[in-house]
């Protein structure tokens, strides 16, 4: 049986150069990426639409341009890692942290946020367009 | 993913099994605090009592309201962030059901079900790994079906 920590590093060798080709390319300039089948099929944007482009520009530093083409991911991203390494730091502690003990009610919201925002990005007026990527 | 053997009441040994399998014999009342436990690879049995990481675990069928007010140092893991990844990376409808089983994970465990948490990740677990993969092979067979009908332009590479 493989150890937990091993197959850890490998998923994280392994978005390394995902990561690298996602810095290289602009996934709105060229057809590397897929494109959301969501959006293909249904002509809508999912609560996911935009977020490779929005990881690109995370990965330069343009916080504002990934915060307009999908504010869910470009908050959740930090917030999900800090989570994961909060998780595994605190494993050996006298007190660990996991993500199986925060309150479900915290969840519950999170999945309404996550249902909610692709709701309303797919409202065609203002002020709902600007969460449309 | 350590695995132990246990000594039964009937003087038979069992396993080697998971920490989950351990602590769902626990949880029944299969095992007890005198039950003899060797962990894989040690040379020597040690009463159940003697391993911190299931000292929770009788906190739960002992009912006593000291331990069981404690919440368990090892926990069930609820892919909450995997759940989550689905849903908006690859696969919108097959995450959230992952994210409705990661949040029950939560709430059994909150009310000291073990076994129903235990249960409830599997399918959180088994949610996300199907989210994974049709999201994974639906993205690749429309990659290349967009690739072969646009062509692949080396020009807009170049670019950069």
């Amino acid at each position: 049986m493989i150890a937990r920590h091993k197959i850890a590093i490998g998923v994280a060798l392994g978005l390394i150069p995902l990561l690298a080709l996602l810095f290289a390319f602009d996934p709105a300039q060229c057809r590397l990426f897929p494109s959301c089948l969501f959006h293909l099929t249904t002509g809508l944007h999912c609560p996911g639409c935009g977020a490779t482009r929005a990881i690109h520009h995370l990965l330069h530093g343009h916080l504002l341009e990934a915060f307009r083409l999908n504010a869910l991911a470009t908050l959740l991203a930090p917030a999900l890692l800090g989570a994961l390494l909060w998780e595994r730091l605190s494993r050996n502690s006298a007190r660990p942290w996991s993500l199986s003990r925060i309150s479900p009610a915290l969840i519950w919201t999170l999945l309404s946020v996550v249902l909610l925002f692709g709701v309303v990005r797919n409202i065609p007026f203002f002020p709902f367009t600007v969460m449309a990527p | 993913m350590p695995q132990y053997k246990i000594i039964g009441a009937d003087n038979n040994v069992y396993g080697p099994v998971s920490v989950e399998q351990l602590r769902q014999w626990i949880a029944e009342g299969r095992t007890n605090a005198q039950t003899q436990v060797q962990p894989d690879g040690a040379a020597d049995w040690k009463p159940l009592s003697a391993f911190p990481e299931f000292a929770d675990a009788f906190g739960l069928t002992a009912s006593s309201p000291t331990t069981a007010s404690t919440p368990p140092a090892v926990s069930v893991p609820n892919y909450l962030v995997q759940a989550i990844l689905v849903t908006i990376c690859c696969c919108l409808p097959l995450g959230i059901p992952a994210i409705v089983f990661a949040a029950q994970v939560n709430s059994k465990l909150l009310a000291g079900d073990m076994a129903g948490a235990q249960d409830a990740s599997n399918k959180a677990k088994m949610w996300c790994w199907i989210g994974f993969g049709l999201g994974l092979a639906a993205n690749l067979i429309s990659t290349i079906l967009l690739l072969v009908i646009f062509g692949i332009q080396l020009s807009e590479l170049r670019r950069f």
